[in-house]
């Protein structure tokens, strides 16, 4: 007897990276099965790399690829399965799994699905009621840039993030990080939620088709809009808002520490110069009104730096939301990871690790939503790798222990992978050092609780 | 030689009820420059005051607003902070006439007092409207038409004997309200032509209804006595007697007064006029007789008026020189001949309410007549061209304003 | 053919406001759900975004606001008068979910809190998008965009280390957390179906943004180390590079060896030793942007992505601009667009679809509503409203 539509549902997670393998460890949160599928030459980069978030307490220890932090964030819950999909006889046994299955969830790119007679015409033969998601850079079809090989960093341009973000009148710039991947992620999980509803309804499976590319260049729609309708070329502002002044990110206190602040109305002003302890501010004819305040911004940027200057960001933020100013921290992990708001409310879960895999217990983010009836949490860390082969290909689907043993040695299963590599060892004081890290803090298990 | 009567006179007019948009309106319509002060992205109350076009509520449908605003141009502004104060103050630079009815002290408090606004525009005419004037121990309090009959004393003189007081139909004290102002406004101006200085002029709606109710105060100021209702008999009017009063007609009421016109001074000539020989008695001859035998000369001549057309009673009596009424609806109005010969109505056309007939001429000047020059503005519709072409804001800045709600 | 709507059978009231509330509900509407945009008589503030069509500021001309605003019939209720409540809560027992982004707390303060939507309709899904969530020290404080992103702790890794920290352009952060509520709301349908219970959804804003930083914040929970801002010059690759009439940004791997990239740029001392891994290349930054700089200075952006992801395979990226974006094939290619015939602002090409579904994809079926434009369809179907009664309300500014 389940207790939610979740936890019937079996999942195929044959994807890479961020995007889909992060929607898969959500709808492990929800208590789905999920079976992460990798083959032993083609592991997930994340286990390993500039993608993988370091390693408990900076050690790579004995199985580096199960100690990634990153990977293990975004795979949680997983059960892990590995198997060379490049290879014919792997396929087959996909294809068992995939009769057994609800939905499944690919990253390749396009034309290799064709390739392998997986595409969503051939699946839907094997299991007309599954929810195939297909995730890449452009979208399936046959659109010029359908093949192009993609990856969030360099899309960031193409979508068009980087000429609407710079600094004030700069020139365009990256910021953040793989962002079109979280996109993809959330996009996915809601077409995933929707086509399940639609599935009980009539029985009908689907494909959701999704591409990246789209999903950047929406987040820059009203840009577009206003090209088409006013030849308005626009360009960048930095941390400044289309109409709100004074609005920008300003020194604190100590090194590296900093505030934003947002000013709509005069009045919201007008308070603000009383809190400076600089009245005059309020009256004087060139910060009164919006216009003026507008055509001084610099100006008054260096007067709120000198102030800020002088104070902590912590007080500085208590002080402006005391009169309703919205006004903020630029918080750092290290803020992000300590802060109390995020520990009344639960958004950062413990994860503990059995004694052998020498993790012991990290925090990772969970959801950024509740539902006060939904049981979303992080039920387990993902498994080490291909720790689910035998009861999967086994127990699951049938293989005989003749053909297991051969998959093995053929290396098409394994639980350690195909080629193992260097991981840099270096220290989080030479990567501090080198530029790499900003600082770190040695004292960091103690404030965490772990 | 311009054909407008107030030709280069410019009015703001921040006001936001019917007195305001009323008095205005008389400028406007006989050629000032009005230019109306909305509320951001809700505009004037009056726009969402029935009758609506079709039904249907609209900031763009209100009939009333519609037939308050012809002529006039809309711009958008909240005065509530700095920004936008200082947009008041550029608009004020350039015009003649400041027509508000905020409630008494709030410009002051938001720093624009009468007395900074007259010291930095020594010729404005600043036209204050408000319940109970701008100062006095109820300067503060509210009111709206049911009070101010009320507490005029009409009210207390209107409806029929042994009913509660009666207000008038319609809220007429706005319009009274409205016509007070423009003509003093009117005034005011003849006044800056020949002194060049403006002044504050306060006019509370209160004391406006007050002094319609003109025989009332006086005749107590003079002996003691207190008008009432009506006295004689329940359910009737004037005098209490029906015959005098509002009574059936076969299609609707007329004002079947017998009220002798010079031409005929027999109530015996009212009867044989009607041919209803019973009234030829000497009981009806004269005015304090038929009020003696009013439920006798009603019994008789009512049921003989019930028969009659409205107009054809109306028509005829006149004609013949008495003086009586006859009823009117909205619908008699618009077919009414002598407004048509008049040319009172006229037919305009509105981008969303389409051609509709509105009341035009309010009366005749023939050197500078009343005039159409445009229908009733959407909200906000011309704050390009005052605050572009007339203030020197640029595109951008006027996007600016209305993002932070100053516009 | 119209096909079917994965939310068709879903009816949802949107009296959220500015651009993550309607986004997320723009997108159950997208996908089929009967939206019905609940506005106050002043509207929705997100009307006074711009850009505004032909940079006219009018609150029917916000193309922000159009575009946040696709697919939903509009009504004006005023939910601050104790009539305008009681017509919300028949609203709600007709619906299926609502969608807010009022400060915590307000709505429970007019009575229309989670706990009394329940009585009314057990069904009900109160889907919830605010800043900070609706519990914890910061749930009142005022959030803006830039609040939220600072907060997150995305700024902190972006931007260069020798400047302040940088937020993206546009609302990214509000952007992403409709997209948030649109998934939540749909889990909680999919329980729903199950349990036939509502229940009330939270949705954070700042923690939506935070849940991005899959490397950086556990960097510090599994090694207590902080990732910091990237160097404006010589970060080998990290940075936006400018071309002849451009940016372009690029990136080793994808389907090319790093002798093809050499080969894509053209300069030979590219082959190096000194160049030859990530690590060298940062530490030879100055140099290896120089290099860059100067290989693509004739060479054009449209040019160079074609060439370096057709013929070289190469993970490339152009700084595109709006105009650019406007006229993009592959956009075409995959419908990107939709032309909408607004009643005031006429026909225009409008970003819409976000991704395809088979089965039930989303469909545009009609433009942003004006305020209060369906009043009379709404009150007097929905509900048991005459003409007359709408006058009267009107009057009364409950509608």
């Amino acid at each position: 007897m389940t207790n939610s539509p979740f936890e019937n549902l079996r999942v195929i997670d044959s994807t890479y990276v961020f995007a889909m393998p992060y929607a898969g460890g959500i709808l492990g949160d929800m208590g789905a099965e999920v079976i992460k599928i990798e083959g032993p030459a083609h592991l997930d980069i994340v286990r390993g790399g500039q993608f993988s978030g370091g390693f408990p307490d900076n050690d790579p220890g004995q199985d580096y690829w199960n100690r990634s932090a990153s990977f293990n964030l975004l795979n949680r819950n997983k059960k892990s399965l590995t198997l060379d999909l490049s290879k014919e006889e792997c396929r087959e046994y996909l294809k068992e799994l995939i009769s057994i299955s609800d939905v499944m969830m690919e990253n390749y790119t396009p034309r290799v699905m064709k390739r392998w007679g997986l595409d969503y015409e051939n699946i839907k033969k094997i299991k007309p009621d599954l929810i195939l998601i297909s995730n890449t850079g452009y979208g399936h079809g046959d659109g010029p840039f359908s093949a192009y090989p993609a990856q969030a960093t360099t899309q960031e341009a193409t979508h068009g993030h980087c000429y609407i973000t710079g600094y004030n009148n700069d020139i365009p710039s990256k910021a953040g990080a793989s962002y079109v991947d979280f996109l993809a992620c959330w996009s996915g999980l809601f077409a995933v939620a929707s086509a399940l509803r639609h599935r009980n309804k009539t029985g009908n499976g689907q494909w959701i088709d999704i591409g990246m590319y789209q999903l950047g260049v929406m987040g820059t729609a009203e840009y577009i809009m206003d090209w088409q309708s006013n030849e308005n070329k626009s360009g960048r502002f930095g941390n400044r808002h289309p109409w709100r002044t004074p609005q920008g990110t300003y020194p604190c206190e100590g090194v590296d520490q900093w505030v934003v602040l947002s000013i709509g109305e005069d009045s919201q002003w007008a308070q603000f110069c009383h809190i400076m302890d600089k009245p005059e501010l309020a009256i004087d004819d060139k910060y009164a009104t919006l216009l003026n305040r507008r055509q001084n911004h610099d100006e008054i940027d260096v007067i709120i730096s000198e102030w800020t200057k002088t104070k902590g960001k912590y007080e500085i933020m208590e002080l402006l939301q005391s009169v309703n100013i919205p006004c903020g921290p630029v918080f750092d992990s290290a803020d992000c990871n300590l802060n109390p708001h995020y520990q009344e409310r639960g958004f950062i879960e413990r994860v503990e690790y059995p004694e052998f895999r020498k993790i012991g217990t990290r925090k990772i983010m969970g959801r950024p939503w509740k539902g006060s009836k939904l049981d979303a949490r992080v039920r387990a860390p993902i498994e080490p790798l291909g720790s689910s082969n035998s009861l999967i290909l086994q127990e699951l689907i049938g293989m005989s222990d003749t053909d297991f043993e051969d998959f093995k040695t053929k290396g098409f299963i394994s639980e350690e992978p195909a080629e193992k590599r260097e991981v840099p060892t270096s220290s989080l004081e030479e990567q501090v050092q080198s530029g790499r890290l900003a600082y770190f803090d040695p004292d960091y298990k103690n404030k965490l609780g772990i | 030689m311009s054909d407008k009567a107030l030709d280069n006179i410019r009015v703001l007019d921040i006001s936001d009820d019917i007195s305001g948009a009323y008095c205005t309106k008389y400028l406007a319509d006989y050629g000032a420059d009005v230019i109306k002060i909305e509320k951001p992205n809700k505009g004037n109350s009056t726009r969402h005051m029935g009758p609506f076009f079709h039904d249907e509520p609209d900031t763009e449908k209100s009939l009333l607003y519609f037939y308050l605003n012809c002529n006039k141009r809309s711009i958008t502004l909240d005065i509530s902070d700095k920004s936008g104060q200082k947009i008041l103050i550029e608009l004020l630079n350039n015009v003649d006439v400041f027509v508000e009815n905020f409630q008494p002290g709030y410009l002051e408090e938001i720093g624009l007092s009468y007395e900074e606004l007259q010291q930095q525009f020594p010729e404005l005419i600043i036209m204050s409207l408000s319940p109970f004037g701008q100062f006095g121990p109820r300067s503060h309090f509210k009111g709206n038409d049911l009070i101010y009959y009320a507490m005029s004393g009409i009210m207390h003189i209107s409806g029929a004997y042994g009913k509660p007081p009666l207000k008038h139909g319609h809220p007429q004290s706005y319009y009274m309200a409205g016509m007070t102002a423009a003509y003093t406004i009117t005034s005011a101006l003849f006044s800056k032509s020949i002194t060049n200085t403006g002044q504050h002029i306060d006019v509370s709606l209160q004391e406006v209804v007050a002094s319609h109710h003109y025989n009332g105060p006086t005749r107590y100021t003079y002996t003691g006595a207190i008008e009432a209702r009506a006295t004689k008999v329940e359910g009737s009017s004037f005098k209490g007697i029906k015959f005098e009063g509002i009574v059936k007609a076969k299609d609707g009421y007329i004002g079947a007064s017998s009220q002798q016109g010079r031409q005929r001074p027999l109530f015996s000539n009212y009867a044989e006029m009607l041919d209803i020989p019973e009234l030829n008695d000497k009981k009806f001859s004269t005015a304090t007789d038929r009020i003696d035998n009013a439920d006798e000369l009603d019994k008789i001549l009512l049921p003989k008026l019930e028969e009659w057309n409205k107009y054809d009673y109306f028509d005829k009596t006149m004609s013949d020189g008495w003086v009586t009424g006859v009823v009117q609806t909205p619908e008699d109005l618009l077919k009414c001949p002598q407004l048509g010969d008049r040319e009172y109505f006229i037919e305009v056309e509105h981008p969303v309410i389409g051609k509709i007939t509105i009341p035009g001429e309010i009366f005749k000047l023939p050197n500078c007549p009343w005039q159409f020059a445009r229908t009733a503005p959407l909200l906000g519709q011309h704050n390009t061209e005052i605050y572009c072409e007339e203030l020197n804001y640029s595109k951008n800045d006027v996007v600016l304003l209305k993002q932070g709600g100053i516009i | 053919m119209i096909a079917p709507g994965a939310l068709e059978d879903i009816k949802v009231l949107d009296i959220s406001q500015g651009i993550a509330g309607p986004f997320a509900a723009k997108i159950l509407a997208d996908f089929g759900a009967d939206v019905i945009k609940v506005e106050p008589l002043t509207g929705d503030y997100g009307r006074t975004m711009a850009p505004f069509h032909k940079d006219d500021p009018d609150i029917e001309k916000s193309l922000f606001f159009l575009l946040l605003n696709l697919n939903k019939r509009g009504i004006t209720l005023n939910l601050e008068t104790s009539t305008g409540q009681k017509i919300f809560k028949e609203l709600v027992a007709k619906c299926d979910v609502v969608v807010e982004s009022f400060e915590p707390g307000y709505l429970d303060s007019l009575g229309l809190g989670y706990a009394e939507l329940e009585k009314i309709n057990p069904q009900i899904v109160l889907t919830s998008i605010t800043w900070f969530g609706q519990t914890g020290p910061y749930s009142n404080y005022k959030g803006e965009e830039i609040v939220a992103y600072a907060m997150s702790g995305i700024m902190s890794i972006s931007g260069t280390a020798d400047r302040e920290p940088l937020k993206h352009g546009g609302f990214q952060s509000q952007y992403e957390s409709g997209i948030n509520g649109a998934l939540s709301t749909a889990f909680t349908l999919l329980m729903r179906d199950f349990t036939n219970e509502g229940q009330h959804v939270d949705v954070s804003i700042q923690e939506v943004v935070n849940s991005t930083l899959v490397v950086n914040q556990p960097f510090y929970s599994w090694t207590g180390a902080v990732q910091g801002r990237r160097r404006s010059e010589g970060a080998g690759f990290g940075n936006v590079m400018p071309c002849a009439d451009g940016y372009f940004i690029s990136q080793p791997g994808g389907g090319a060896t790093w002798d093809d990239i050499v080969d894509f740029y053209g300069d030979e001392v590219l082959r190096e030793e000194k160049f030859a891994n990530a690590e060298q290349r940062v530490q030879n930054g100055v140099e290896f942007d120089q290099v860059l700089t100067e290989a693509t200075k004739d060479r054009k952006m449209h040019e160079m992505f074609k060439s370096a992801s057709e013929d070289y395979r190469m993970l490339f990226g152009i700084v595109q601009t709006p105009e650019d974006l406007a006229n993009c094939p592959q956009l075409e290619a995959r419908n990107f667009y939709e032309e909408v015939d607004h009643p005031i602002i006429g026909k225009i090409k409008v970003p819409f679809r976000l991704f395809n579904m088979s089965e039930t994809p989303s469909q545009y079926r009609i433009p942003s509503p004006t305020l209060g434009q369906h009043n009379v369809e709404v009150y007097t179907e929905t509900l048991n409203y005459s003409k007359e009664d709408l006058v009267k309300l009107r009057e009364l500014e409950i509608i």
